[in-house]
């Protein structure tokens, strides 16, 4: 029954935690991670310097081991040593043996991935040119800049048609047109239904590529869901002539009303409410000009889970 | 681990230390021809000259087995700690590669080179012995077998070390260790020379601890010419002498030498999957 077992892949998350924590000496540097990461989304994994995002990467990937709790990574439980096989990784802090080339760094790569040896020099060659390095292929890693070094870094992460694709802060030590090309590299493997967990502190970037997101706080998660669900409608602003005191007699159901000359504001409303907001004015009189609705910016939203940090 | 197997020769043979080490041991290798040859036209008759040659290889051989301790040692520890260092292992130990592979990996890759170049530097000081002063150790290749085994014993030694310490760090507890259980053999020796049983059973001890000093005896004692040997059991002072080996090491200390290596590498596998990163 391939078809069903296959579906049922398709189905099942690519991440999964539950209560996940990891204590180093005694401190807590991830606690009660429970998350799920749907198949083919973009995830972003925010929170600030020292909130747990590395940590939480590196238990998903086996390379620490957990305190308490446990997860699936593409439907294997964590530290699954086969399942590696079919996930891509960029860690945060990295380096490749300098004294290899490029395409040696990819073809070593290629051997500890498995993947078929007459195929890996083609696969090597592909991933370079994805990253914009097919030009430097036989240069030694030790002559490469920083911003190189993570091109390559990203390269090795696509190298094998990963399913998973894990970057941990992907962008640092890169320049705005290497940035432009890692979002484009990041929609790319949305197209292919490749899913990629985005760890990153750079919120503008999340918001260009994420679907889901999930921000950590001092180890603990304290938002998750869909972009668009998270950054949901929470005020509108409304210019319109006509409007009075008496004429929003009643209308503080809808939320906090400010009315400064034409233009009003109504803070907390939630967005299926704003027709019928915008109607009632009208039926009250009031000449409606334009209606915006505000979409808080994820960085608006994450220093508010902050506390204003 | 056959792929880090592969990294780890290609990496050992493109570096610079290895190639120092290499060029200080042929230069020692030259140096002691020199002397062969000397000692040769120092003495008239052939007979007694070959004695002399033969002392000659064997403390020869004691300063050249040093050195191929140091190139193990130096070599093995620094195979772990950079790449923990520099976060080279984080990206190997995320692909599908066990932590026992990884360990394993560099163990075969370093063993390999540690190996053939013992072998070969070895035959060689032996072959120069041979042109310079027309000597022929009685059993040449158990000889070298035990100082390439004795290489391995500091290798795996370092590389356990390298998993916890720095490079330098492993490197140097690692030569300490090895010159510490020669000491303790020489001990060993004393104890038997002066009737000392504390003496003796440290020596013993050190013995199995380090078995170093153990497998440089058994090269020592195929090196030397069967008159020494004989000359030794005739004068009844068999163990008494740290220079000279009257026997040869028994079948079961080779075992205990194995069990120590797969020992100590099992070990150096459990500090590395207890780690995290």
């Amino acid at each position: 029954m391939p078809g069903t077992i296959g579906a049922a892949r398709r189905a099942e998350p690519a991440i999964l935690t539950e209560q996940l924590s990891k204590e180093y000496g005694g401190k807590a540097a991830l606690s009660d991670l429970t998350m799920t990461v749907p198949r083919g989304q973009v995830f972003g994994f925010l929170g600030p310097n020292g909130a747990g995002k590395t940590t939480a990467v590196k238990l998903l990937l086996g390379l620490a081991r957990p305190t308490a709790g446990e997860g699936l990574v593409l439907g294997e439980p964590l530290g699954d040593v086969a399942v590696r096989r079919r996930v891509g990784y960029l860690p945060e802090l990295f380096r490749y043996q300098d004294w290899l080339t490029a395409e040696e760094v990819l073809l070593a790569h290629g051997a500890l991935a498995a993947r078929p040896s007459a195929a890996r020099r083609g696969e090597a060659q592909a991933v370079l040119e994805v990253v914009g390095l097919a030009g430097r292929a036989r240069d030694r890693v030790g002559t490469f800049s920083k911003g190189m070094q993570q091109r390559l870094g990203l390269a090795v992460a696509l190298l094998g048609a990963p399913e998973l694709v894990v970057l941990d802060e992907p962008t640092s030590a890169l320049d705005p047109t290497g940035r432009h090309d890692v979002r484009e590299i990041i929609h790319d493997l949305k197209s292919r239904g490749v899913t990629v967990f985005l760890n990153s502190h750079l919120l503008g970037e999340v918001e260009q590529v994420c679907d889901h997101v999930a921000i950590l706080r001092a180890g603990r998660v304290v938002a998750q869901g869909s972009l668009d669900v998270l950054l949901s409608s929470t005020g509108v602003r409304i210019e319109a002539d006509g409007v009075t005191s008496g004429t929003l007699q009643g209308l503080e159901r809808f939320g906090e009303i400010f009315l400064r000359g034409t233009e009003l504001q109504v803070d907390g409303i939630r967005r299926q409410d704003i027709p019928a907001l915008v109607a009632e004015l009208v039926a009250r009189g009031a000449q409606v000009y334009a209606v915006e609705s505000r979409r808080p910016s994820l960085e608006e939203h994450f220093l508010g889970l902050m506390g204003g940090r | 681990m056959r792929a880090i197997a592969g990294l780890t020769l290609r990496e050992m043979l493109r570096r610079r230390a290895t190639l120092t080490l290499a060029i200080a041991v042929l230069a020692f290798i030259a140096l002691s021809g020199w002397a062969f040859h000397a000692l040769v036209h120092s003495y008239g008759p052939a007979g007694e000259a070959r004695l002399y040659a033969s002392e000659q290889l064997v403390f020869v051989m004691l300063v050249f087995s040093g050195m191929l301790a140091l190139t193990a040692s130096f070599l093995s520890a620094s195979a772990i700690s950079p790449e923990l260092e520099s976060g080279v292992a984080i990206s190997l130990l995320a692909r599908p590669l066990t932590r026992s592979g990884y360990v394993l990996g560099k163990w075969l890759g370093l063993a390999a080179l540690v190996a053939c170049f013992s072998l070969l530097s070895g035959a060689l000081e032996l072959l120069v012995a041979f042109w310079s002063a027309g000597f022929v150790p009685p059993d040449p290749l158990a000889a070298l077998a035990a100082l390439g085994a004795q290489a391995l014993v500091l290798m795996t030694l370092g590389l356990w070390l390298s998993t916890r310490l720095s490079s330098i760090t492993a490197a140097i507890l690692s030569v300490a260790l090895f010159f510490l259980a020669w000491m303790a053999g020489v001990g060993g020796a004393l104890g038997v020379a002066l009737h000392n049983s504390t003496l003796q059973v440290a020596g013993a001890v050190s013995q199995l601890a380090v078995p170093t000093n153990g497998l440089w005896q058994a090269a020592e004692y195929y090196l030397e010419p069967p008159s020494v040997v004989a000359i030794l059991h005739l004068k009844g002072i068999v163990g008494a002498d740290p220079f000279v080996a009257a026997s040869p090491e028994p079948t079961a200390f080779y075992i205990w030498c194995a069990l120590w290596v797969a020992g100590v590498a099992g070990a150096a596998v459990w500090s590395l999957r207890r780690r995290d990163f």
